[in-house]
């Protein structure tokens, strides 16, 4: 049960995150985190993982496309930039930028949630 | 509620830190993230609409891109298609387009920081914006609206573009891009200018003249060795009434060299091109061909694009510049034409007197006159802006002044360019694009005046012909060498050669015209020419070969392109090893071995040309240490100059080292030059690793250019021009063939501009291996196949 419910936060994190980002800047994954972090009560750390996994699933397999279909010339190219071996390293970074701002984001939301919703004693 | 505040406030400062750019370092959050970040510049393929809708346009246009991406645009008008040109160089070059423009205008500090303060400064006070201007400002309204077609459609693209699928540059260097005008194609035509026709160094001989005196002046920078096999050479047959020049200006000769402050930076010397046409009886088709290699810096994204363009009126397919409409070489159904730099002297320095340091007025033919001053605001990233007081004399802006390169409160040096002036260049680019025979071609001629150009042609009639092309100031002798009097206004360019005076030829009887930087004309040619340097070598080569072969083929013509025989070498090699021939040390050396079985060819995999190349360069710099060695500047002598010195005057002064007490020769010098490099060269590389070439990309950025591309050649005396960096940025050979003209080329680069396409340098390969594309010509849409995508535009 806690299983799923973790799986789904960390879906619904990821959807959310994708339809932010039609409209808003990169840094709406944190507002998707926050909001599934506020809306699906968990415990602080669980949230934040989900929050985290969550967008560091999507932009990490998002990123991990665009480069397949590029056949890595780009990411070459920035990687040698950053100073980083290869472009996996960069689809890694890249996870791991998006999955702090959702994760960070989740772990407010779920910190509101036990503020302004405290759950009856 | 102390952790909820806590977490937020953590969330956004996370945020607010990866959403900040550090210096060079770009902001993480945007630049990471794989919607609107760097990933989206990783595209599949390329990243180009497939409709466009426009109100400016009027019928409709269908923009056929082939294998290549290179576009092939059917228009009815010549307004929807320059509309589409325009949309189409901005879809793939829009950031080139778009630096360059600021580079010519002064303006990159406004993107990356103070430390281009400097040459922002040097660029407005050298006057490329004011002749932007000032051709904007004269240009014709059939001219200015074609401009304007060509804007609209560049505007179309960059309206209708989202930050996130801006080109990669921009996110790295944090803008973005802002609207396109006229005067920004103006811009990119004076930046050609800039690069092409500012070739002087009337200040560094002026330097030389008052340290060594005229004797040597004349002997090591002879106005024109006489060595040179011309551009056009009729001697005697120059049927026309020179005009006379009734005022000679004279030179403001210091008694002592006074330039001692740092020049701006000239225009690479190398700067220079290779072009030629064989016409039918020379042909083993009977077809006129028609070879154009263009010598330039070499940076990533290329310079040129290929487009075809089709209209009512214009038929043509080659080479654009991004950012400037039409076509600027190539060919059309019937012709084609091509450029090499004309050399010419079009820049001069006048001496100016102010009253004072404020340089509200100065000395003019003796009394003092208000000067004009324009206060240019560079903007500046990160900081606040510079305002620089440009002050404008009759002869020019003045460049150097006490507020730039410090030398004394009341002097200045004007700079009179001949690009301050308008030009109709956009008149001569419709002219060709639009040209059909020979008449055409000197019709589209008369039009052009800057920068100035050997301009070669060929057409399917079977006529060959070359035109030295320019706006020429008339010149007494000498004049405009030196530094000139600026307290004269008669000493101002007043006369200009009449464009029928200059050096052309049509069909001549050897059958071939060929250009390579050298002289234009023979010796009786009626009017003073001079030059910075005329090119010695390649002009010799290409002409040797061409004369020598009574048969050309187009494979012919790719084994020209890719000659890499030196006649530097074949005429300066067998006298250093000469002078050597007597050390114990060197006779049998390795080196010397190597050295002595050259065929004087740079080829790859040359050991030879790699030591040879080696040993000129430090036998150059040793031989003129005394001009390195100066505390003001001095001009550089050729190596044409320098090997006839070796071989006529072995103990010329300027042979002796300054830091040893002994007095050495030529001979003492070369042996001395080449036992420093076998010194540092325990082992010889091949010439193509030891010169390896890169292609630069314009942002310095070292990771977005192109390195290690391993090939022959040699910059400025091999025809097939290339250095490390520098060479031929395209090469084209085009067959005047009735049946339908055929094309063949290759430059270093590719169609697209973005550093992560597949098509941002996969020409390279092919331009350095010596492997041409076929350049297809339609002449309808539908004649295309391996189409890789269409474009339609259309009213809306």
């Amino acid at each position: 049960m806690h299983q799923l419910k973790f799986i789904l936060k960390l879906l619904f994190t990821a959807m959310v995150a994708f339809l932010l980002q039609i409209y808003l800047p990169w840094w709406s994954v944190a507002v998707a985190g926050l909001l599934i972090g506020f809306i699906l009560s968990s415990s602080a750390g669980s949230s934040f993982v989900a929050g985290f996994l969550g967008v560091a699933l999507y932009w990490g397999l998002l990123a991990f496309i665009l480069d397949q279909g590029n056949e890595h010339i780009l990411s070459g190219r920035m990687a040698a930039l950053f100073g980083v071996p290869n472009g996996t390293f960069l689809i890694l970074i890249t996870a791991t930028v998006g999955g702090l701002a959702g994760g960070f984001g989740a772990l407010t939301g779920s910190y509101l949630r036990s503020w302004l919703l405290p759950t009856p004693a | 509620m102390i952790r909820s505040i806590a977490s937020l406030v953590i969330t956004a400062g996370l945020i607010y830190v990866l959403n900040t750019s550090f210096g060079p370092i770009p902001a993480i959050g945007t630049f990471m993230d794989p919607v609107g970040g760097f990933w989206a510049n990783a595209t599949a393929d390329h990243e180009l609409p497939a409709a466009v809708q426009s109100t400016h346009l009027r019928e409709g246009v269908s923009v056929v891109f082939d294998e290549h991406l290179i576009p092939h645009i059917f228009a009815t008008n010549d307004h929807d298609l320059l509309f589409a040109q325009g949309y189409v160089h901005a879809a793939l070059r829009l950031w080139q387009m778009e630096f360059q423009t600021h580079a010519a205008a002064g303006r990159l500090s406004e993107i990356v920081g103070e430390v281009t303060l400097d040459i922002d400064r040097g660029q407005r006070r050298k006057g490329l914006l004011f002749g932007a201007q000032n051709t904007l400002n004269a240009m014709p309204e059939d001219q200015l609206s074609l401009v304007q077609s060509y804007t609209d459609g560049v505007n179309a693209y960059i309206n209708a573009l989202d930050p996130t699928a801006y080109p990669l540059e921009y996110k790295l260097l944090g803008y973005a891009p802002e609207p396109w005008t006229p005067l920004k194609c103006a811009l990119l035509m004076k930046y050609m200018s800039d690069m092409l026709n500012s070739h002087e160094r009337d200040m560094e001989n002026t330097n030389f003249l008052a340290s060594y005196g005229r004797e040597l002046f004349d002997k090591i920078y002879p106005n024109i060795d006489n060595y040179q096999d011309p551009v056009v050479e009729k001697p005697g047959q120059w049927d026309f009434e020179p005009l006379a020049k009734e005022h000679i200006a004279a030179n403001a000769m210091p008694a002592t060299a006074q330039t001692a402050f740092r020049l701006l930076e000239k225009p690479h010397p190398g700067n220079g091109s290779n072009n030629w046409a064989v016409g039918p009886e020379r042909s083993a088709t009977g077809n006129a061909i028609l070879c154009n290699d263009m010598h330039l810096g070499l940076n990533m994204p290329s310079l040129w694009f290929y487009n075809q363009l089709s209209s009512d009126n214009i038929r043509v397919m080659g080479h654009s510049l991004p950012g400037v409409p039409m076509v600027i070489t190539g060919f059309t159904d019937s012709i084609a034409w091509g450029f090499t730099n004309a050399q010419r002297d079009l820049l001069d320095w006048y001496k100016i007197t102010f009253e004072d340091k404020q340089r509200n007025a100065y000395l003019l033919d003796g009394e003092y006159v208000p000067t004009d001053k324009v206060v240019e605001e560079i903007k500046i990233a990160g900081s606040s802006a510079f305002y620089d007081t440009v002050v404008y004399t009759i002869f020019g802006p003045v460049t150097y002044d006490d507020s730039f390169r410090p030398t004394s409160e009341k002097v200045g040096y004007a700079r009179r360019w001949l690009d301050h002036d308008p030009n109709a260049n956009l008149a001569m680019f419709y002219g060709m694009n639009t040209a059909r025979n020979l008449k055409d071609y000197h019709r589209a001629l008369d039009h052009f005046e800057s920068p100035a150009q050997n301009v070669v042609f060929a057409s399917t009639q079977g006529d060959i012909a070359h035109r030295v092309q320019g706006k020429y100031p008339l010149k007494g002798i000498e004049e405009g060498r030196f530094v000139l009097d600026g307290t004269d206004s008669r000493n101002r360019w007043t006369t200009y050669i009449p464009p029928e005076h200059n050096a052309q030829w049509d069909n001549p009887d050897r059958g071939f015209v060929a250009s390579a930087n050298q002289h234009p004309a023979d010796s009786t040619y009626p009017y003073y020419i001079s030059s910075t340097s005329y090119e010695a070598y390649r002009n010799r080569t290409i002409n040797n070969v061409l004369r020598a072969d009574s048969s050309v083929s187009v494979e012919d013509m790719k084994a020209l392109h890719f000659n890499n025989y030196s006649l530097k070498a074949a005429e300066s090699l067998p006298t250093l090893l000469d002078f050597i021939q007597s050390d114990p040390e060197l006779e049998n050396h390795e080196f010397v071995q190597i050295l002595q079985q050259w065929d004087y060819n740079y080829d790859v995999d040359s050991k030879a040309a790699t030591v040879y190349s080696e040993w000129w360069r430090a036998f150059y710099r040793s031989t003129w240490d005394e001009i390195a060695a100066s505390d003001t500047n001095l001009p550089w002598p050729t190596a044409f100059t320098t090997i006839r010195l070796m071989k006529e005057e072995p103990a010329f002064a300027f042979f002796d080292n300054i830091e040893t007490n002994e007095k050495e020769t030529a001979r003492e010098i070369a042996i001395g030059t080449l036992k420093k490099v076998i010194e540092s060269n325990e082992e010889i590389e091949p010439w193509g690793k030891h010169k390896s070439s890169y292609l630069r990309h314009l942002s310095q950025v070292r990771q977005l250019g192109v390195y290690d591309v391993i090939n022959g050649g040699s910059g400025g005396d091999v025809v097939n021009a290339l250095s490390s960096n520098h060479g031929p940025s395209e090469r084209i050979i085009v067959e005047l063939d009735p049946a339908g003209v055929k094309a063949w080329g290759h430059y270093p680069g590719g169609q697209s501009g973005n550093p992560g396409s597949p098509y941002y340098d996969d020409f390279v390969d092919d331009w350095a291996s010596g492997n041409y594309l076929r350049l297809p010509y339609y002449t309808k849409p539908n004649e295309a196949t391996n189409n890789k995508h269409i474009l339609t535009l259309t009213p809306y």
